[in-house]
C-alpha cells in the first residue's frame, strides 16, 4: 500500500518537471519586465542606467 | 523539488553576477551616461503644470516622478537593477538548463558548456538586438517609438534564441531553418527614427555624443561580454551542483 502510494508520488512529481519550468521561465519573465521594459516613469528612472547599459530599448 | 532549487540557484547566481558586473558598469559605463547627460535639453512641459480646482485654488503639480538623486542612491538602483536583470536572466537560463538536461540526449550541462550557454545568450540578447539592430544608445539620442523597438528587440531576442535551439537541437534536415529565424528580425529591420542623430543640436554637444557613443558601443560590449559568459558559467555550475532533475523523485518520497 505504502509503496503504491510512494509510487503515484514519484510519477505525477516527474511529469510536472516541465511546468515547474514553466513557472521559473515565466518568473523570470515578469521579473524582466518589471526591470527592464515597464513603461511606469518610477520603473523607468530606478532602473534607467541599468537598461542603457544592457542597451534595452529606452526613452 | 525543482522549481525551489532553480529559483535558490537563480537568486544567488544573479546577485554574484549582477554585483560583479554592476562594479563594471559603474566605473566604465556609467560616467559616459552622466556626460551624456550634460547635454541633455530640458523640455519644458516635463518640469510641472499648474492645477487650478474649483474653489480658485491653484497649485503647482510636479509632474517629474521620482527618480533617484544622483550619487549613492543613483548607484544603488542601478545595482539593484543588475541584480534583478541578473537574476531573471539566470531564472530563464537555469530553466531552460534544466529542460535540457531533462529532456536532450546531448551533453549535460557543467560551466564549461554553461560559458557556450552564455555566448549565445550575449547574441540573442545584445548582439543581435542592440549591435547589429537598435545600436546601444547614451541619453539624448534621438529613436523610433519606443513601444516599437522593445517589440522589435524582444522577437529579434527570441527569434535568435530560437533559431539557435533549432540550429542545435533539430535534425539536420531543418537546421536551415534555424539560420532563417535569426535572419527574419533583420531582413525585417528595426524600427528606426526617421532622421539619425541627438536632440541636443550644438555642434560641440554633437561632436561629444558622437565620442561618448562609441566610446559607449565599446564598454557596453565588453560589459555585457563579461555579464554573459559569467552568467552561463555560474549557471552551468548551478544547474550541474543544485538542479538534479534525476533524483528529484528520490528526494521527495
Amino acid at each position: 500500500m505504502q509503496q503504491t502510494a510512494s509510487l503515484s508520488k514519484t510519477s505525477s512529481l516527474s511529469l510536472s518537471v516541465g511546468l515547474q519550468v514553466v513557472a521559473a521561465i515565466f518568473l523570470g519573465a515578469v521579473l524582466l519586465y518589471g526591470v527592464g521594459f515597464a513603461p511606469m516613469d518610477v520603473a523607468h528612472n530606478a532602473a534607467h542606467d541599468a537598461r542603457h547599459a544592457f542597451a534595452f530599448p529606452c526613452h | 523539488m525543482i522549481f525551489r532549487n532553480i529559483i535558490f540557484s537563480a537568486v544567488i547566481v544573479g546577485v554574484l553576477v549582477g554585483i560583479i558586473y554592476g562594479l563594471f558598469q559603474q566605473y566604465q559605463i556609467s560616467p559616459i551616461i552622466y556626460a551624456a547627460e550634460e547635454f541633455e535639453v530640458v523640455e519644458e512641459e516635463t518640469t510641472g503644470t499648474l492645477h487650478v480646482h474649483d474653489d480658485g485654488h491653484a497649485h503647482h503639480h510636479d509632474a517629474e516622478a521620482w527618480g533617484p538623486e544622483d550619487g549613492s542612491e543613483r548607484i544603488f538602483w542601478t545595482m539593484f537593477s543588475n541584480v534583478m536583470t541578473a537574476i531573471s536572466f539566470a531564472l530563464i537560463m537555469i530553466a531552460l538548463m534544466a529542460l535540457h538536461n531533462y529532456k536532450s540526449s546531448k551533453p549535460k550541462i557543467d560551466a564549461i558548456r554553461g560559458i557556450v550557454w552564455g555566448i549565445v545568450g550575449m547574441l540573442s540578447l545584445f548582439v543581435a538586438p542592440a549591435l547589429f539592430g537598435l545600436h546601444p544608445e547614451v541619453p539624448g539620442t534621438i529613436a523610433a517609438e519606443l513601444e516599437n523597438r522593445q517589440a522589435w528587440w524582444l522577437f529579434c531576442a527570441f527569434a535568435t534564441m530560437g533559431g539557435v535551439a533549432v540550429l542545435y537541437y533539430a535534425p539536420l534536415k531543418i537546421k536551415a531553418v534555424g539560420l532563417l529565424v535569426i535572419a527574419a528580425p533583420h531582413i525585417l529591420g528595426p524600427p528606426l527614427p526617421d532622421s539619425h542623430g541627438f536632440a541636443n543640436t550644438s555642434p560641440e554637444a554633437v561632436a561629444a555624443l558622437t565620442e561618448l557613443t562609441s566610446e559607449f558601443y565599446s564598454m557596453t560590449t565588453i560589459g555585457m561580454a563579461l555579464f554573459f559568459v559569467l552568467l552561463g558559467a555560474c549557471c552551468g555550475y548551478a544547474v550541474q551542483r543544485f538542479v538534479k532533475l534525476d533524483q528529484a523523485p528520490i528526494e521527495a518520497a
